[in-house]
C-alpha cells in the first residue's frame, strides 16, 4: 500500500450545522494535490478537521493516515505521526520566541518518531545540530536569523506568518503538509520562495494538500492532481490542466457543467 | 472572640512579649514600642480585604519564635547549598525558623562602613540608628502587623552610607521546616544619600510539605535617601500551609529610585502590602510583581503610590497566572498629592487564567489632586485561548505543554525585564517546577 492519506466519506459539522458532505479523497506517498474552490466551500473545515480540532465534530467517514485511523487521535499525535497543518491564519503565541518554540516542537516531533520509528529520519536531535537544520531553512526561504528571535507570530506582517508556517514544516518535516491558503496575501517574489520551499521537501517521504485560490503556486508546485471543493464535496478531479481552467473562466462552468445550484457565497 | 480569649491564655500574652524584652535585655524605649504594639494588638481587627478573610489560621495553634539564645540549629540539608553559596556572596543573612544561623559580609563592605546585620544585634551595636527608624514606622494597620511588632525577634538590617556603591547583590534568606510556628521579623533597608545597593529576598520551605499551618509576618522599611539607587528583589515560595503577611514601606526622596521586583509562588494566603511614598522632587519607584497561584492558595497583593512632590514618577506592574481553585487580588491605589505636578503614574494588573475555576481580582484606585499629570492603569483578566492550544498542539505539543508554553509566554517580556540574571532564573525554574507539581 503506498496510500498515505485516504479520507473517506468524511462528514464534519461545525456547530451543529453539516459542512463537509461526504468528503472522499486519497494522497499516495510523494504526490501532490491541490483543492481549489469557492470561499466557504468548506476547505479550511477539512483542514482542521484532519488536524483533530475540537470544535469539527466528525458524525461519519475515516480518515487513514498512513494505514492508521487517526480521527480518535489527540491533534498532537497526528502531528508527531507526521501530520502538518499550515494554518490560513496562523495564532499569534507572546512571549514565545520563535527559535525555542521550534526547538520544543521538533523534540515532540522526534521523541514520538523515536518510538514509532517508520523511517530513517527517527532520532534525537542535538541542539547544535538543531542551530544547524534551522539555520539552512532559514536560508531555503530567505528568512534572516533575527526572524527567529521574535516571538511567535506576534506583529509578523501577513506573509511573515505564512513563511514562518513554512518554516515550521521544513523544520518537523512531517509525511503529509496541508497548507490553506498558504500563497494568499503574498507577493509574487514570496509565492516563488514558499513554493520553493514546499519543492525543497519533495520526495517520496512527503506529501502535499494544497489548498489554494491561484494557479500562481500551482505553476510552481505542478500538483499530480487537481481537485474542485463546492458545498462540502469533491465535484471533480483532474490534473494541473483544471486549475489553469478555473483561474480563466473561475467556478461557473464548472458547477453549470455539473448542474449544481451556486449558494451565496459566504467570506471566511 | 473566643479565639482571641484563648490566644491571650495560650501563646500570646503581655508579659511574654515583657519577658522576651527582658531576655534580650532591650533598652526601655524598645519595651514602651512593644507594649505599645501589644495595645495596638489588642484594639485591632484581623487583616482582611473586600476579597480576602484569614480562613484556617488558628492563633492558638501558632508558637511564637521568641527564643533569644543563639540555640545551635541543625541545618537542613536543603540549605546547605545555600549556606555554601551565601559564604561566597558579597553579604548574606540565612535564617531558619526565625533563627539567625549564618551572617556574612565581606571585608571590602565593612570598610566602607556598611551594616548588614541581625536587627537584634543592630540594636545592641547601633542603637541610636535603630531607635531612629524604628519610631518612624507607620502606625500598625491590623492585628497581625501589630504582632508582627511587639514580637519581632529578627530581621534583616541593611545600612549603606553615604556614597556607597555595593557592587554585588547582598542577599537574606528565609528558611521554615517546622509546623505551628509564629515568625515575627521586621527589616530596614536604608541607603543614604548617592549610594546604591540590590538587596535579595528569598523565602523558602523544604520541598516536603509542613504537617501544619505556620506563620509569617514581615514587616520592612525602605528608605532611599536622595539621588540613591535601590533594587530590592524578593521571591516567596513557601510550602502551601504557610500564612504570609508582608508589609513593606518605602520613602523615596529627591532624584532617588527603587525598584522592586516580587516573585510570589508559595503559601497558603499570602498578603502583601506596599506604600511607595514619592517624597522628594524627581523620586521614582518601579515595582514588578509576579505571581502564580494554584491548588487553593490565595494572594491579596497591594502597591500604592503616593506622589507628595513634583515630577515624581511611579509604576505598578502585576502580572500573574492562575490555576486550580486559587485566587488573586491585587489593590493599587495612586494617590496624586496638590503640589505633586508633573508627575506620572502608571499602573497595570495582567492576569491569565489556566482553566476555569481561578477567581481574579484587580481594583485600582485614584485620588489625583493635581492638574499637570499624566495618570493611566489597566487590568485584564484572560483565560487561555483554545485556539492558540490548537494551535501549539497541531505542532506536536501536548496539551499539558501548549498551557505551559503559554503561560511561559505570558511572563516572559516580565521576566526577561528583571535586571537580575539569578532572579530572572530563580523565578523561571520556579514557575516550571510549580508547574510540574514539584512544589
Ligand atoms: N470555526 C467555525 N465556526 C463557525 N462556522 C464555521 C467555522 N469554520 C467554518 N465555518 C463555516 O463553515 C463553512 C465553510 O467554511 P470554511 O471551511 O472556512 O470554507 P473555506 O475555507 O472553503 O473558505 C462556512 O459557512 C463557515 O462559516
Ligand atoms: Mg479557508
Amino acid at each position: 500500500m503506498t496510500e498515505q492519506l485516504e479520507i473517506k466519506n468524511l462528514h464534519v459539522n461545525v456547530e451543529g450545522k453539516e459542512i463537509l458532505k461526504g468528503l472522499d479523497l486519497s494522497i499516495k506517498k510523494g504526490e501532490v494535490h491541490a483543492i481549489m474552490g469557492p470561499n466557504g466551500s468548506g476547505k479550511s473545515t477539512l483542514a482542521q478537521s484532519l488536524m483533530g480540532h475540537p470544535k469539527y465534530d466528525v458524525t461519519q467517514g475515516e480518515v487513514l493516515f498512513k494505514g492508521q485511523n487517526i480521527l480518535d487521535l489527540e491533534p498532537d499525535e497526528r502531528a508527531r505521526m507526521g501530520l502538518f497543518l499550515a494554518f490560513q491564519y496562523p495564532y499569534e503565541i507572546s512571549g514565545v520566541p520563535l527559535s525555542r518554540f521550534l526547538l520544543q516542537a521538533v523534540k515532540a516531533r522526534n521523541e514520538e518518531s523515536a518510538e514509532t520509528a517508520s523511517n530513517g529520519k527517527a532520532k534525537k536531535l542535538a541542539f547544535g545540530e538543531f542551530r544547524k537544520l534551522l539555520k539552512e531553512k532559514l536560508e531555503i526561504l530567505r528568512m534572516d536569523e533575527s526572524f527567529t528571535k521574535r516571538y511567535l507570530n506576534e506583529g509578523f506582517s501577513g506573509g511573515e506568518k505564512k513563511r514562518a508556517e513554512i518554516l515550521q514544516m521544513l523544520v518537523l518535516q512531517p509525511e503529509i503538509a496541508i497548507l490553506d491558503e498558504t500563497d494568499s496575501g503574498l507577493d509574487i517574489d514570496s509565492v516563488k520562495i514558499v513554493a520553493e520551499g514546499v519543492n525543497s521537501m519533495r520526495g517520496e517521504n512527503f506529501g502535499c494538500l494544497a489548498i489554494t485560490h491561484y494557479q500562481r503556486i500551482l505553476n510552481y508546485l505542478k500538483p499530480d492532481y487537481v481537485h474542485v471543493m463546492v458545498a462540502g464535496c469533491i465535484v471533480k478531479s483532474g490534473d494541473y490542466q483544471l486549475a489553469r481552467e478555473l483561474e480563466e473562466g473561475g467556478y461557473d462552468p464548472i458547477l453549470e457543467e455539473l448542474g449544481i445550484e451556486r449558494e451565496a457565497e459566504e467570506v471566511s | 472572640m473566643d479565639a482571641t480569649k484563648a490566644l491571650h491564655e495560650k501563646n500570646f500574652s503581655l508579659e511574654q512579649v515583657e519577658a522576651f524584652s527582658a531576655s534580650r535585655n532591650e533598652p526601655e524605649w524598645l519595651l514602651r514600642w512593644r507594649r505599645e504594639a501589644w495595645d495596638a494588638f489588642e484594639a485591632l481587627p484581623m487583616p482582611g480585604t473586600r476579597y480576602t478573610q484569614v480562613r484556617g489560621l488558628d492563633l492558638t495553634a501558632i508558637e511564637p519564635v521568641v527564643d533569644a539564645s543563639t540555640q545551635k540549629i541543625l541545618i537542613p540539608k536543603e540549605l546547605k547549598e545555600l549556606v555554601e553559596e551565601g559564604t561566597n556572596e558579597a553579604g548574606a543573612l540565612l535564617f531558619v525558623n526565625g533563627t539567625l544561623i549564618q551572617s556574612t559580609l565581606s571585608a571590602a563592605l565593612k570598610k566602607k562602613g556598611v551594616l548588614f546585620t541581625d536587627i537584634t544585634q543592630a540594636i545592641e551595636e547601633e542603637p541610636d540608628l535603630v531607635k531612629r527608624y524604628l519610631q518612624k514606622l507607620e502606625k500598625p494597620a491590623d492585628r497581625i502587623h501589630a504582632l508582627q511588632r511587639a514580637l519581632f525577634n529578627g530581621g534583616p538590617f541593611v545600612y549603606i552610607p553615604k556614597g556607597v556603591a555595593v557592587e554585588q547583590p547582598i542577599k537574606t534568606i528565609q528558611f521554615i521546616t517546622e509546623s505551628g510556628l509564629g515568625l515575627f521579623s521586621q527589616g530596614f533597608l536604608i541607603a543614604e544619600p548617592e549610594s546604591s545597593v540590590t538587596y535579595l529576598e528569598e523565602f523558602y520551605s523544604p520541598h516536603t510539605e509542613l504537617e501544619s499551618v505556620a506563620l509569617q509576618a514581615t514587616g520592612s522599611r525602605v528608605h532611599v535617601g536622595r539621588g540613591a539607587q535601590v533594587n530590592f528583589a524578593a521571591v516567596q515560595n513557601w510550602s502551601p500551609q504557610i500564612f504570609n503577611f508582608t508589609r513593606r514601606w518605602a520613602q523615596i526622596d529627591q532624584d532617588a529610585k527603587l525598584r522592586w521586583t516580587l516573585g510570589w509562588l508559595g503559601g497558603r494566603l499570602t498578603m502583601s502590602h506596599i506604600e511607595n511614598i514619592l517624597d522628594g522632587t524627581g523620586a521614582a519607584v518601579e515595582d514588578v510583581q509576579i505571581f502564580f497561584t494554584s491548588g487553593r492558595q490565595h494572594f491579596d497583593l497591594t502597591s500604592n503610590l503616593r506622589h507628595q512632590k513634583p515630577h515624581t514618577r511611579g509604576e505598578v506592574t502585576v502580572k500573574g497566572v492562575l490555576k486550580d481553585k486559587s485566587e488573586a487580588s491585587f489593590w493599587g491605589r495612586i494617590r496624586i498629592e496638590p503640589g505633586a505636578q508633573h508627575s506620572n503614574a502608571f499602573q497595570s494588573s495582567r492576569s491569565l487564567i489556566v482553566e476555569n475555576g481561578p477567581r481574579s481580582n484587580a481594583i485600582p484606585s485614584l485620588e489625583i489632586e493635581a492638574n499637570d499629570v499624566r495618570c493611566t492603569h489597566a487590568a485584564s483578566a484572560s483565560q487561555v485561548d483554545e485556539e492558540q492550544i490548537f494551535y501549539l498542539r497541531s505542532r506536536g505539543f501536548t496539551a499539558d505543554q501548549a498551557r505551559k508554553t503559554i503561560v511561559d509566554g505570558f511572563f516572559e517580556p516580565t521576566i526577561a525585564g528583571i535586571p537580575l540574571p539569578q532572579v530572572q532564573d530563580r523565578i523561571r525554574d520556579l514557575v516550571d517546577r510549580k508547574w510540574q507539581g514539584q512544589i
